[in-house]
């Protein structure tokens, strides 16, 4: 029996058969849950973790990562019942070299955890985590690949990671780049090929991640925002392209009306009457570089012509106070609505037309979207080089095992009972279906493509048989998160 | 200390500290979240204030704070937050020109005007081997001219024992909060 062996490897307590909690480890927020897990396994170690991947491989039974689990796009949903899930969250240790400007950390380390041990020792991941890092892990977050603190200046999560270190389904233990090297250490990505970029944005499809490597920088130690309102989006956004390609600002992004009203019952009237809102966090190791980077997005932000007029940057300041809590906001709406974003990553050029697209869709949907009482917001982000489009799809609905769980209090206590709505749901989901086909359709890339983007399709031919290839390489079974990235 | 680059050494202040045993991260996130009815000096307020003004005790104090012209002027994240704002000495809350950042609250010039700055301060502390945080809520305030700094000297005895009761207030709800067994 494959519990017995799990049991003697990482302790009984760390096998769940519970069916409650089984169902909480494998549904995501998407709301489309796949299969409930048969078993579901915390180790405690790498050691343990690798230990578990070959238990299961040798009794042809499929494994499934799973991290901070805040995710909806089914990545560490199973497709099969017969699936041991690995809850990676035990895994906690923390190495940090300062010296080397690097950090080791555990793939269950939560990227608050992360920020709180390195800020303590006065250095900083470049990019430093996703709006949900109270809940997203290390490990979680190199398979989906994420973006936003940091991200205007120092890219993704995949461009700040040096090493990584994968349980392959032998229960080897795999090292990438220098941290490969017999005498080494995880300082370069680069040593031959790039292995490393291999599992980063695989969503758990090619190993398990246990430990990564993440470059290092002194923490900035001044921090200032400048926003602005635009009666369009094309106003708003044509300013955050301008600032985008300067590469000074640190988040760029834009809020849409919708956003402001949620942020206007949390203090911040002044968004009152902004249609289109654009923010600009900038760091730096001293308040005199950061107010020139300041004057300058000032000039580009109400540039004569432009529509832009300058307001209050508290919100942008007030969301890097507390960075991770903003995930805790998106989980249920103040009237019982469920939030899924979709979205598409695009070059510069192509955002004002996934913009009008969604519009046009919207437009084309309105009596179902009025009927049902679904609404839509838009959050505009750009990481490094390149931007992303997120509509956020909202509709009534049951919160599900996970929003149960950690959403705040006070709307778990207010909508933790109501009841499927599955007429709502159908149009809901629909609509995010019809959102990412429209994103396909214009060229753009996903992040966190778990089991829901439609990558198969999206790429050509001889590039995806390269990726089975390589599946097969690692997992020639398909023991590893099947269904993933469509392999 | 983002507080000590901002305000004057001729500024006066405060500070109250309390420690709960929770990461910095739940602590931001509550702060925000304290009724103006778990304080109870703004609970006896709002029993005369609220028929005339029914909405002052339906938004988080955080949230008031902000609407009232308070403007965050700098943060460090999950250590600290800083809101500023400029009034009139004789109504600190009353209507006013908003400043809405740390360069136009340094800038501000106009004579008979105070500055006011409110910091909430959090550092990871261990106690007894229990991690937490210390928590502290600090306040400076000084005149833009020599007449409002000597007017805010004459009212300071007044400001910071209301300051201090309501520091106080709000560490104990945010402890009742998170500790509900405290």
């Amino acid at each position: 029996m494959i519990t017995d062996a799990l049991r003697a490897a990482i302790g009984a307590a760390n096998v769940i058969e519970d069916a409650a909690e089984r169902e909480y480890y494998s549904w995501d927020l998407s709301q489309e849950p796949l299969q409930v897990a048969e078993i579901v396994v915390r180790p405690g170690s790498a050691e343990e973790l690798a230990a578990v991947v070959r238990i299961a491989h040798e009794q042809g039974i499929p494994v499934v990562p799973r991290g901070g689990g805040i995710s909806y796009t089914q990545g560490f949903e199973p497709s099969v019942a017969e699936t041991v899930l690995i809850d990676t969250t035990r895994l906690k240790t923390i190495e940090i070299n300062a010296e080397d400007s690097v950090v080791i950390a555990d793939a269950g380390v939560t990227w608050e955890e992360l920020y709180l041990a390195t800020s303590a020792e006065g250095v900083r991941t470049p990019y430093f985590g996703p709006l949900s890092g109270r809940f997203a892990t290390v490990g979680g977050t190199l398979s989906q690949n994420s973006l936003f603190y940091g991200s205007g200046l120092y890219g993704t999560s995949a461009d700040i990671t040096t090493g990584l270190e994968v349980a392959g389904v032998d229960g080897k233990v795999l090292r990438t780049g220098s941290w490969a090297h017999r005498n080494g250490s995880p300082f370069s990505r680069y040593y031959g090929p790039d292995l490393t970029s291999l599992f980063l944005g695989d969503t758990g499809a090619l190993g398990v991640k246990t430990r990564a490597a993440l470059k290092l920088i002194p923490l900035p130690m001044a921090n200032q925002a400048v926003s602005f309102a635009y009666d369009t989006f094309e106003q708003a956004y044509a300013a955050l392209h301008e600032a985008a390609k300067l590469e000074i600002a640190a988040e760029l992004f834009i809020f849409d009306p919708a956003n402001h009203a949620i942020y206007r019952k949390l203090g911040f009237s002044f968004l009152e009457g902004v249609e289109w809102s654009l923010h600009f966090t900038v760091e730096g190791i001293d308040d005199a570089i950061v107010d020139a980077s300041v004057d300058i997005l000032r000039g580009i932000g109400t540039r004569p012509g432009g529509g832009g007029r300058e307001i209050d940057p508290s919100l942008p300041l007030a969301m890097r106070a507390d960075p991770f809590g903003g995930g805790l906001r998106g989980f249920v709406g103040s009237e019982g609505h469920v939030r899924l974003p979709v979205h598409g990553v695009f070059p510069f050029s192509k955002v004002p037309a996934a913009q009008r697209g969604v519009v046009d869709l919207i437009a084309r949907n309105q009596d179902v979207i009025d009927r049902l009482d679904l609404r839509i917001t838009f959050l505009t982000a750009i990481t490094r080089g390149y931007c992303v489009f997120e509509p956020v799809v909202w509709w009534p609905d049951s919160i599900g095992p996970y929003r149960a769980r950690h959403a705040p209090e006070d709307a778990v206590a207010k909508f933790g009972s109501v009841p499927p709505n599955l007429e709502a749901r159908a149009a809901g989901t629909g609509l995010r279906r019809e959102i990412a086909l429209l994103m396909s359709s214009l060229g753009g890339t996903h992040l966190q493509v778990g089991k829901w983007y439609p990558y198969r399709d999206s790429l050509e031919p001889a590039t995806y048989e390269t990726v089975a290839a390589v599946k097969h390489a690692f997992d020639p079974r398909r023991l590893v998160n099947p269904g993933s990235l469509g392999l | 200390m983002l507080l000590e680059q901002i305000a004057p050494d001729t500024a006066l202040g405060r500070a109250d500290s309390r420690w709960l045993p929770v990461p910095p991260g739940s602590v931001f996130a509550e702060l925000q979240k304290i009724m103006p009815d778990e304080i109870p000096m703004v609970k006896l307020g709002l029993r005369v204030a609220k028929p005339l003004m029914p909405f002052v005790g339906d938004k988080p104090l955080y949230a008031q704070m902000l609407d009232a012209g308070f403007a965050v002027m700098g943060v460090m994240p999950l250590r600290e937050v800083l809101l500023g704002r400029v009034g009139k000495l004789t109504g600190v809350f009353a209507p006013e020109p908003r400043v809405r950042d740390k360069r136009a609250l340094n800038e501000y010039a106009v004579p008979g005007h105070v500055k006011t700055v409110l910091a909430f301060q959090l550092a990871q502390e261990e106690r007894d081997g229990v991690k937490g945080t210390l928590v502290t809520f600090a306040v400076r305030i000084w005149g833009v001219d020599a007449k409002a700094q000597r007017l805010i000297k004459l009212a300071w005895p007044v400001g910071n024992a209301f300051g201090g009761k309501f520091a106080s207030a709000w560490l104990v709800a945010l402890d009742r909060r998170l500790s509900p067994t405290s």
